[in-house]
């Protein structure tokens, strides 16, 4: 059974080791956005009264635990659009007609995201200890274990959308207007404290959110999420990253088992 | 006889169109059997029911002994199949595409190695293994993608299109190969085409398919005695517009003056029938400047039962449509 979903995992990380153009344009994208986002609100929001509001952390401290996540989630979700290039260039025809089971078969290329995605967000941690002092490595397993938890989430519903649809300009769109509000909405860039109250329940409802304030935890030692709402503890909010998690990977499995060629 | 493939009634509506229209036929094993008719004929909605990827609306098909309904994944198991449009992934190489296809069949370790050297160097691309697809040629794609489907042994072969969009020459190559791997291996294949030349060349049985439904099934040479004539052409230095009246030889079907001071007879066998022509025309003392005969092909047998050409029939944007498609892919 698992060298269904292995061989899969395989094929995912061999066409992404075989894109380096992409892996390159990734890096230079992150460091960009690290070095003109990130210091610049860093300088900006320098001084005592600004580190009371990150609960003593300075902005960059704050920031690169969330971007950890944040970047493991976009490439994780933009992952589903793989399943749609396969379904124009044919490849999905392969799989599906092989006896392999395809619920074993998906799993296998959500992990294979995953990992690519986990990559790609380690990358922007790397620069993130370079650029700060503050993140303590000892909290880089759990970590790891966090983003490993959602990239399978948002991974799976990625590739549930994607087997709905057949352009990857459909695609996009839904992305584009779904990655943009949940990462405003995750915490990642401002503390929610300050929010209104609506924001804030909107931003309890997406799993990202707890993403970010268990990376920010782990990596920091801060969690400005239990300010707000103090019965958020970490084991609760890695119950409910992990039920979603495992929620959308089951629904993946399912609507690709639906998939038929046209 | 044994039967690979058994269809009985097979019947596909997509919502009120009706692609295949109670379809009926029998494949034995080890044979090469076609469907031979122009595109939207439903052709590929049979491949594609037959290996399990479309449900059928009613009927049944029994593929190497098991239901497609029933037990997909047992049908799964024992065939190969080639689809018409690409499948490979273009970003690995042709040995890593083969790689991934043998494990998704359930192979692995020193077996998967010998499989995958046997059936690279049976499509010589071997050399080629450790390219990346995207720099394949189209016929060393389709030689891939036919080594990939025969990887784990498979009893029944399905081959949508074979040689579409291939230039002759590659053609022919794949024919080769399709023909080596009867005399080979035994595998039974079932292949689509709208190439008359192909159907003639490479199938032992052939069914001609029109609008969903089987109008002739047989070998070759029993579908074009349904004609029954070989058709003669004389070219003489005049033509008199009774010509045909006084020529009265047996076995003749019809005469007709074609342009050009041209008659054509069709005869029951022109071996015969020419001598005759001849000795007639020399009597009434006109000069035959030009002889030929042809054989019915396929396509007059098409003509014969459809009234209309397989290339009429064909919608010819939509190929083009396919050919650029298929064209850009392979860039």
């Amino acid at each position: 059974m698992l060298e269904y979903v292995y061989i899969m995992t395989y094929r995912q990380i061999k066409r992404f080791w075989r894109a380096k153009s992409r892996i390159a344009g990734m890096i230079i994208n992150n460091i960009l956005w690290l070095l003109f986002f990130g210091l610049g609100w860093a300088y900006t929001l320098r001084g005592p009264q600004f580190q009371m509001l990150f609960k003593g952390l300075d902005y960059l401290a704050f920031l690169l635990p969330a971007t950890f996540a944040t970047s493991i989630f976009q490439a994780s979700f933009m992952g589903g659009i793989s399943v749609i290039w396969d379904k124009q260039f044919g490849f999905l025809k392969e799989v599906l007609v092989a006896p392999a089971p395809r619920s074993l078969t998906i799993l296998g290329r959500a992990l294979g995201d995953a990992i690519t995605s986990i990559a790609n967000g380690l990358i922007m941690l790397a620069l993130g200890f370079v650029l700060s002092s503050k993140l303590n490595p000892q909290g880089l397993p759990i970590a790891i274990a966090i983003g490993f938890v959602m990239a399978i989430g948002f991974t799976s519903m990625g590739i549930a959308i994607a087997s709905t649809m057949r352009s990857p300009e459909g695609f996009q769109l839904i992305v584009g207007t779904i990655t943009m509000p949940m990462t405003l909405l995750s915490g990642s860039m401002f503390p929610l404290n300050m929010v209104p109250n609506w924001m804030q329940i909107l931003a309890l409802v997406s799993p990202l959110t707890y993403a970010v304030d268990l990376c920010r935890y782990y990596l920091t030692g801060v969690s400005l999420l239990n300010t707000v709402y103090p019965w958020l503890i970490q084991e609760m909010e890695i119950v409910l990253l992990l039920a979603t998690s495992l929620i959308l990977a089951f629904i993946a499995m399912k609507m690709f088992e639906k998939t038929t060629i046209e | 006889m044994e039967w690979d493939i058994i269809v009985e009634n097979l019947v596909k509506r997509y919502g009120i169109v009706e692609a295949v229209k109670g379809v009926s036929f029998h494949v034995a094993r080890g044979e090469i059997f076609g469907f031979l008719g122009p595109n939207g004929a439903g052709k590929t909605t049979t491949i594609h029911i037959l290996a399990t990827l479309l449900k059928p609306t009613s009927g049944k098909a029994i593929v190497a002994g098991y239901d497609v309904i029933i037990e997909p994944d047992k049908v799964r198991r024992n065939i190969g199949v080639v689809f018409q449009d690409p499948s490979l992934d273009d970003n690995l190489t042709g040995y890593e595409n083969l790689y991934i296809h043998g494990r998704l069949y359930g192979l692995n370790g020193q077996k998967l190695k010998e499989r995958m050297e046997e059936v690279l160097k049976f499509v010589d691309l071997w050399e080629f293994r450790d390219r990346v697809v995207r720099t394949y040629s189209g016929g060393m794609r389709r030689r891939l993608e036919i080594a990939r489907a025969m990887l784990h042994t498979p009893k029944i072969l399905f081959l949508d299109e074979p040689t579409l969009g291939l230039d002759p020459q590659t053609r022919i190559h794949i024919w080769e190969y399709i023909k080596g791997l009867k005399r080979r291996y035994g595998t039974t294949i079932f292949l689509t085409t709208h190439y008359m030349e192909e159907a003639e060349l490479l199938c032992d049985r052939v069914a001609i398919i029109d609008h969903g439904k089987i109008i002739a099934l047989g070998t070759s040479e029993e579908l074009k005695s349904m004609i029954g004539s070989d058709i003669v052409y004389v070219k003489l230095s005049k033509v008199d517009s009774d010509i045909c009246s006084r020529i009265f030889i047996e076995g003749l079907n019809s005469c007709k003056i074609i342009e050009e001071g041209t008659i054509a007879l069709q005869v029951r066998k022109a071996s015969e029938a020419i001598p005759a022509i001849l000795s007639y025309l020399d009597r009434f003392e006109i000069k035959v400047l030009e002889v030929s005969y042809r054989r019915p092909t396929l396509n007059d047998v098409f003509i014969h039962l459809t009234g209309r050409e397989m290339r009429d029939a064909e919608g010819s944007h939509l190929e083009i449509a396919r050919m650029i498609h298929r064209a850009r892919m392979r860039r």
